[in-house]
């Protein structure tokens, strides 16, 4: 087991550059460490996040410093990492996409960190990848579920340059955190959850980097990204099918859209979980990443959320920890009931 | 000989369907013969699915009159010929 030893001596960003300049036969043999230690700390996350308690044994001591590393892609389509441009605490690069990611991965780590101790993506203070200026005119920015965000720069018509959204990099990297917790299933209504918890996360990364309240916030998703066809935003949590003129998200389980396409609609329906959320938050009201913050976040490493919950499931899960950490009769728990009963998803 | 392309892009952190109908005479000659040689390539094996979250996932339907070939990729597998011709087919396409 020679790979193990090898894993935990070595980050796994520097065995992808490793590997970069490696012959085909330890390329292949990188790769099988990569995986390994993936899977280790997969297995190691998810046996701390199952238990409730923090592991004994870990990398380093908890430091409260995230490790960012950006690299250009410099428009290739390759998933390799590119030339790496700016590590964790270098100084600011002139290209503004390279900083933006930077940044914005720094803002998301912090609400993580300050706010529900985590430290980083598996809470054992993983290594952040970015890969800016993937591909050409691309319209997307992706999680590759190995510990890297891929950002286009947009055609300028749909998107623009994906680097600069706060929530668009607080959703991304927050795939990588259900991914380590609940592992909710990218397809139907867990994969509506996972996209959900998303946009909840990376709504709060937004409100917290500037300090705003929930009566203040804009609720919207990717208003900084979006080109002039999508404008005024991707989505919007406080009133779901009115983002875009193609926006189709149902605000309700009364609209809940049946389709085969996205993997079930996991884009659409997550519109129903993301409105709860803004219920919650607007009926607490104060900080969302407070209470209803907390609550979304004891639910998403609670063990009795399976990988292929249903929105009722999730929404039993949020009572219980609400009416656990807040008392029965709190405002917060009869907050999270009204929320689910706002978006007429049954909760007991 | 011309192919009948019809081309479907969904998912994405936009969750934006783009969709486009073309015959390989609209195509700059390059796509065109790879459309071509995608028709002529082995059948396709259905996508598996990524590991990850907001992947683009494609889908090409291929048709000559004598041949038809349908491909379903995601981000992650599409192979390095052919994504200049679905680079082509964004640009034709439009939101759905």
């Amino acid at each position: 087991m020679s790979h193990h030893s090898l894993a935990c001596i070595l980050p796994p960003d520097l065995l992808v550059r490793i590997a970069q300049e490696a012959s085909l036969d330890q390329r292949a043999a990188i790769a099988q460490t990569l995986e390994l230690d993936h899977s280790f700390r997969l297995a190691r996350a998810e046996i701390a996040g199952r238990q409730g308690v923090r592991p004994t044994m870990r990398v380093g001591a908890p430091s409260g410093t995230p490790r960012r590393f950006i690299y250009n892609q410099a428009h290739s389509t390759s998933s390799t990492p590119g030339t790496l441009v700016r590590g964790e605490g270098q100084p600011a690069a002139s290209d503004a996409s390279i900083n933006q990611a930077y940044d914005n991965f720094g803002y998301t780590f912090s609400l993580y960190w300050d706010v529900f101790h985590r430290d980083s993506i598996d809470d054992q203070g993983m290594a952040i990848n970015g890969l800016v200026h993937y591909g050409t005119d691309y319209d997307n920015a992706f999680w590759d579920g190995a510990g890297h965000m891929f950002f286009g720069d947009g055609d300028g018509q749909l998107l623009t340059d994906t680097t600069k959204g706060t929530d668009v990099v607080g959703h991304e990297l927050t795939h990588g955190v259900t991914q380590n917790e609940a592992n909710l299933t990218y397809s139907g209504q867990s994969g509506a959850l996972n996209e959900s918890i998303s946009d909840v996360f990376g709504s709060l990364v937004k409100q917290y980097h500037l300090g705003q309240t929930a009566d203040k916030a804009d609720w919207l998703i990717g208003a900084d990204i979006v080109g002039p066809q999508l404008a005024p935003a991707l989505r919007s949590m406080k009133a779901p099918g009115t983002a875009n003129k193609y926006d189709n998200q149902p605000a309700d389980m009364d609209h809940y859209v049946n389709t085969t396409s996205d993997n079930g609609g996991v884009h659409t329906n997550s519109g129903i979980p993301n409105h709860a959320f803004y219920v919650l938050a607007t009926t607490v009201s104060g900080n969302a990443w407070e209470a209803p913050g907390q609550i979304w976040y004891d639910s998403l490493g609670d063990s009795r959320l399976k990988p292929n919950a249903t929105f009722a499931r999730f929404a039993a899960v949020t009572l219980r920890q609400a009416r656990q950490r807040y008392g029965r009769t709190s405002s917060e728990a009869d907050g999270v009931k009204a929320a689910w009963d706002a978006v007429k998803v049954k909760v007991r | 000989m011309a192919v009948h392309i019809r081309y479907r892009r969904t998912g994405g952190i936009a969750g934006i369907e783009l969709a486009a109908e073309a015959s390989s005479d609209d195509l700059p000659s390059d796509q065109a013969s790879a459309a071509r040689s995608l028709l002529a390539a082995a059948p396709a094996s259905s996508a598996s699915a990524a590991p990850g979250a907001d992947r683009f996932s494609y889908e090409l339907h291929l048709d000559d009159g004598t041949r038809r070939q349908t491909f379903h990729w995601s981000d992650a597998d599409v192979p390095d010929q052919a994504r200049p011709l679905l680079s082509a087919l964004n640009r034709l396409a439009h939101p759905s």
